[in-house]
């Protein structure tokens, strides 16, 4: 997959390809404190951004992690070529690797579905972005009318 | 799950034909945990998992649910609905209301599953519901209790697999059924056994 980091003070848009993560991640380091925080993830096949991590502060902590308040991910589905918000995953704040590409934290976190059919709630969660799996750790409860598939 | 209301007119002189309105109500599902496969089109919940919609109430281990794909076509229904009419019970509509997109339903480990409008339970090790087929298909691992139905009146039906066909609300059994009527006067309805060999034993157990 290619991962790009774009963070809100940066003036250009970058189009590095995943092996720069490391260069992202001590940017960030050197901004520490910076508002808003962007990391999509792409489809290499189809060059589609297929999830957006965003988060409203951003801090390098140990282990070349990021510590990310407001953190907010959003993954896309695809109708002919139009793209669609299909999942909603918040969380007040969460830990995210630049070298792995997962995001973690053992507080409190939603999922829902952006049509509002479906949401999720649960405490201690991971999402994996290259390979868009979640696993929520402790006390999940879901209240859903169509269910979490990414098709209709 | 479908739920229908027919509204009332308002006047008697206006008299158009009842309304039959379809809602999907939601359904609400509690658990240890979750693991979520957006790839594999996979979602899986474990420990105390519990879920409860207007027609069942769903309790295991763990519980597996397979979403369809884009290649997934829905199921044909073997038998042409007629029109509903005012008051008409709709079939049920796909399982635990998930709206249609979810291609089979895994339960495992302490299965119970009761029917909330007619207060039957279904237990057994392991409970797997098929989109395709509108098929719940109850086990049990060999050396366990079997899987076994209970009706609201006591009455039950045991044997190694059990069959639901949520269309037709037909039950059937597989190898060496065993029947316990319980009350005799309300025998349990709908028994039946699609598919041969089937041993009925005969009256119940005392």
């Amino acid at each position: 997959m290619i991962a790009i980091c774009v963070i809100s003070s940066c003036k250009e848009a970058p189009t590095q390809s995943e092996s720069d993560d490391a260069a992202h991640a001590s940017e960030a380091s050197s901004q520490a404190g910076q508002k808003r925080i962007k990391y999509p993830e792409y489809e290499r096949a189809t060059g589609q951004i297929k999830s957006l991590l965003t988060g409203d502060t951003a801090l390098q902590v140990e282990g070349g992690m990021m510590l990310i308040t407001g953190m907010r991910m959003e993954t896309y589905k695809y109708d002919g070529g139009t793209k669609k918000v299909d999942l909603i995953i918040e969380a007040p704040e969460c830990l995210f690797s630049f070298r792995t590409h997962v995001a973690s934290s053992d507080g409190p976190m939603t999922l829902r579905r952006a049509d509002g059919d479906a949401s999720l709630s649960g405490r201690g969660f991971e999402w994996h972005q290259r390979e868009s799996y979640l696993t929520i750790s402790n006390n999940v409860k879901t209240v859903t009318r169509k269910g979490f598939s990414v098709n209709e | 799950m479908l739920a229908v209301a027919a509204d009332a007119p308002a006047k008697a002189k206006a008299a158009p034909p009842p309304k039959v309105k379809v809602e999907q109500e939601g359904m609400k599902s509690t658990s240890d945990s979750f693991n979520y496969n957006l790839k594999k089109r996979l979602a899986i919940y474990e420990g105390n998992v519990r879920v409860v919609d207007s027609t069942l109430d769903l309790s295991c281990d763990k519980l597996t649910v397979i979403f369809m794909d884009k290649a997934d076509k829905p199921a044909p229904r073997p038998v042409k609905k007629p029109p509903l009419k005012a008051g008409e019970k709709v079939l049920p509509g796909p399982m635990v209301g998930m709206g249609g997109n979810v291609k089979m339903l895994i339960a495992e480990g302490n299965v119970v599953i009761i029917n909330r409008e007619n207060k039957s339970r279904a237990m057994g090790e392991k409970a797997v519901y098929t989109q395709l087929t509108e098929q719940v298909v109850l086990t049990s691992k060999p050396g366990n209790p079997l899987p076994k139905i209970i009706d609201q009146k006591g009455g039950e039906l045991s044997a190694p697999i059990i069959i639901y066909d949520r269309l037709t609300g037909n039950l059937g059994a597989k190898q060496g059924v065993e029947v316990n009527q319980g009350n005799p006067e309300n025998p349990t309805p709908k028994e039946v056994a699609p598919e041969p060999p089937v041993r009925r034993l005969g009256p119940p157990k005392k």
